[in-house]
């Protein structure tokens, strides 16, 4: 097993957040705010096979989404903020950090 | 603007300090900064000037030396200083702008001798039309600002290194030139131009066997127990810092835990007094003593990046892509953000270990209220965070005035959190003796009576002084509050002020967060700030609410609101809109609380000038026009006992209300006749009150006061004490 850490990162606001990978609905979150001094409203560890998978992250208290396909060998590590008017989402091979 | 090298004729940036001399006064301070030149190495030049004025205030105490005490006033800078230099002097003149309040046009010129060393500079200014104010201020170092910053360590983690260094060519992935030295959390600051002193013999080891992950609310106990600091009056230059293990979330690698209100911060104000740096994150895993390898290396160089990072935020910096500056290579971004707008490995390759020029502008010049620790709230205030729309916006003179050293007196402001959308806003204005002798205060502590001077923030960020409707004239009254620690609470006196409406209209119309906070003028010309006190406004609860709005925060209603009821033929319209209300909103505390607002004037006799018509010309005359409307006067009460009531076992904020309208019946009671009803809604309440757990001097007063009506039994009736009306 890998895994897919999806971090809540800017924007979140009294918000629900819905995670699916390869269209299997996987986290759902809702009353998620963002503390500004960390840049962090929370995060997620999700269990996968190793391999690409496809990240769908939906927002519906605003009427967003987008998705990201990232590979995961052991780990894997994706930043979902809530930018003006859309999603934000990146991904990294290393824990993004907060301070 | 790039890092400038020290020029060849000696530098003259710096902190200047001095008094004000002349006639035009002789108990202000000047804390001047001038910063036009190089003199800090690697530091930036911003070519700005600004200054920090404060009133000294000597407090005389019987049988001891006097005691000194500084309020701060008010802030300036000088954008576009004009420097000319002369083998003598140089000279630096402009127009500056005050950060808060309305001012006339203020001229300054500053003259700063080059020989001999340290002689003062002298610093006019000039408004228009009143004599110049000269200080006379000496040299005080080549840092704008000075801090000093506590460090306490966790048992965990209490291994060296507890704080960090970092040599800027330790590793190759480096700005191209950027110059080689020794970076320490005092000399990143250094260059930033504040001066940090580390009150090295104050660590203390913090116990944390029991934490797993720190809370936010955790580190502030821990804050509260360990700064030595903490204590006392603020704002001030004062930081606390904690290494600790780990965050409640593990992804996080230190935190400016200290935020109120907002984002469900753990700390009421003041804010900014402290943070934490979690030696257990994977960041400084390979972190030594003594590095050798890269990955060592780059935990020192992380170690130093979270220590400033986290202390820039105690100076009300922001990060940079909350300011609009994702791109910025400063402190206060993080790697991987800037990384993924700029390329992998930018940052580290680009980044000169400093903060940006804004940011540096801040720190250095910021109105010192936004900077300083204690001071405004965390994300506001800041020249460069302040709500959109809010920058040209002005706060009345005395906004933000702030106490430096000893006062014998302290100043509270406090109401509930939390109040509806139309619910009357009053807040609490306490004030308590701190000295070992009695005080006199002034009795009335009412902006009706230029006592106080009540400031309001709204969430727009506009600062709006509260004007009362009415002033009020009248000798001040003196009473005298005993020592402090008085165990009966005659160290303290304290009244309710209704600030909803005032003379410029409603204050609190708009569902948000505002800032409350009151100055004290006292006997002998002192002048104390309270603490800032928030309150959140909720929104409409419902569409006959929101439509309600427009009619309910109208002039009559404000008005009928202000007067407590009223049976001016003037405000009927306003009355009307109130009592419509009240039937929309019933079981609201918006409802309860107006009722019992308007309910006393409804029920009294209301008198109203007219004019005889007589032979030749018209007579003013005073004619009775009502002797109140007593059943809806106890219609409106019961409105208001029945949410009084059934809210207050879970608002303590609701017990002085509830006393309140109470008294109010029993007062309208005793005037109809019905003595032992008002005498046994009085016993009634005190027990409620009782079992609501107020203090027994409050139930124990009213069981007195009721006692003191005489039943049909007794002599003829008294009424009840009209104590907190």
């Amino acid at each position: 097993m890998a895994t897919l850490r999806v971090d809540f990162q800017d924007g979140f606001q009294d918000d629900e957040v819905v995670v699916s990978v390869d269209r299997v609905e996987r986290v759902r979150r809702a009353g998620l705010t963002t503390k500004r001094v960390i840049g962090l409203a929370g995060h997620e560890t999700i269990d996968v096979e190793p391999g690409k998978h496809t990240v769908l992250v939906s927002v519906p208290t605003r009427g967003f989404d987008t998705h990201i396909d990232v590979n995961v060998e052991d780990a894997a590590y994706v930043g979902v903020s809530i930018m003006a008017g859309g999603i934000a989402v990146i991904a990294r091979g290393e824990p993004f950090g907060y301070g | 603007m790039a890092k400038a090298t020290p020029a060849a004729a000696p530098a003259i940036s710096g902190a200047y300090q001095g008094l004000l001399t002349g006639s035009a006064g002789a108990s202000q301070r000047l804390d001047l900064r001038v910063d036009v030149d190089a003199r800090i190495d690697q530091g930036s030049v911003l070519n700005r000037v600004s200054g920090d004025i404060f009133r000294v205030e000597k407090v005389n105490v019987p049988g001891k030396p006097p005691k000194q005490a500084e309020v701060y006033q008010e802030s300036w800078i000088l954008e576009q200083p004009a420097v000319s230099a002369s083998a003598d002097a140089v000279t630096i003149k402009g127009v500056i702008r005050f950060w808060n309040a309305v001012h006339p046009k203020t001229s300054i010129t500053i003259r700063i001798p080059r020989t001999p060393a340290g002689a003062a500079a002298e610093v006019t200014l000039l408004r228009q039309s009143t004599p110049p104010m000269v200080f006379h201020c000496a040299p005080a170092g080549l840092f704008f600002r000075s801090l000093r910053m506590e460090i306490d360590v966790c048992a965990s983690v209490n291994h060296e290194p507890t704080l960090p260094t970092y040599g800027t060519h330790s590793l190759d992935e480096r700005p191209p030139g950027v110059a080689e030295r020794v970076l320490t959390l005092e000399r990143s600051y250094g260059e930033a131009g504040i001066h940090v002193v580390l009150a090295a013999d104050k660590k203390s080891v913090v116990d944390d066997s029991a934490i797993t992950g720190w809370t936010d609310a955790e580190l502030h106990n821990a804050m509260e127990q360990h700064f030595t600091q903490f204590k006392g009056t603020w704002p001030k230059w004062e930081l606390w810092g904690l290494l600790a293990g780990t965050y409640e979330d593990d992804g996080v690698g230190g935190i400016m835990f200290d935020y109120a209100g907002v984002d469900s911060g753990p700390g009421k104000s003041p804010e900014r007094q402290g943070f934490a740096v979690f030696r257990k994150h994977p960041w400084f895993d390979a972190l030594v003593t003594e590095p050798k390898t890269q990955e060592q290396f780059e935990a020192s160089r992380k170690f130093l990046w979270t220590f400033t990072h986290e202390a820039g935020h105690a100076f009300n910096l922001l990060h940079s892509w909350d300011k609009n500056r994702a791109s910025s290579l400063s402190w206060m971004n993080y790697d991987w953000k800037y990384d993924a707008l700029n390329g992998p490995g930018t940052y580290w390759k680009g980044f000169r270990f400093g903060f940006d020029d804004e940011e540096l502008l801040h720190i250095r010049h910021g109105n010192r209220s936004s900077v300083i620790m204690g001071g405004d709230p965390w994300s506001s205030g800041g020249h460069a965070e302040s709500p959109p729309g809010a920058e040209g916006l002005h706060m009345p003179p005395g906004a933000m005035v702030s106490v430096e050293g000893e006062l014998p007196l302290e100043v509270v402001v406090r109401s509930q959190p939390y109040f509806e959308f139309l619910e009357p806003v009053s807040i609490e204005i306490r004030v308590r003796n701190l000295s070992a002798m009695p005080v006199a205060v002034s009795s009335t502590l009412h902006p009706e009576f230029g006592g106080v001077s009540v400031y309001v923030r709204r969430p727009d960020g506009r600062i709006v002084e509260y004007m009362p409707v009415s002033c009020k004239i009248a000798e001040d009254v003196l009473v005298t509050l005993s020592p402090a620690g008085a165990e009966d609470g005659t160290d303290r006196r304290s009244r309710t002020v209704f600030v909803a409406y005032g003379r410029y209209g409603f204050y609190f119309d708009e569902p948000g967060q505002y800032v409350v906070r009151v100055v004290y003028h006292g006997p002998g010309n002192l002048l104390i700030p309270s603490n800032t006190h928030r309150l959140r406004i909720g929104h409409p609860k419902s569409e006959s609410a929101d439509r309600m709005a427009q009619d309910f925060f109208s002039y009559e209603s404000g008005a009928a609101l202000y007067l407590g009821g009223s049976h001016s033929d003037f405000l009927d319209k306003g009355m009307d809109t109130l009592l419509s209300m009240i039937g929309e909103q019933r079981n609201s505390l918006a409802a309860a609380k107006t009722a019992a607002r308007i309910a006393y004037g409804v029920g009294r006799p209301f008198h109203e000038l007219a004019f005889d018509a007589g032979d030749d010309e018209a007579n003013a005359v005073v004619r009775r026009k009502t002797s109140g409307d007593m059943p809806e006067a106890m219609r409106l009460t019961d409105v208001a006992l029945k949410t009084f009531r059934q809210l207050a076992p879970k608002n303590e904020a609701l017990n002085i209300p509830l006393e309140r309208v109470v008294r109010a019946r029993a007062e309208m009671l005793l005037r109809n006749g019905d003595n032992e009803q008002a005498q046994d809604e009085m016993l009634a309440c005190a027990a409620d009150l009782k079992k609501l757990g107020v203090k027994s001097s409050v139930t124990e007063r009213m069981q007195r006061d009721a006692r003191t009506i005489v039943t049909s039994k007794k002599k003829p009736a008294r009424r009840p004490s009209k104590r907190r009306r």
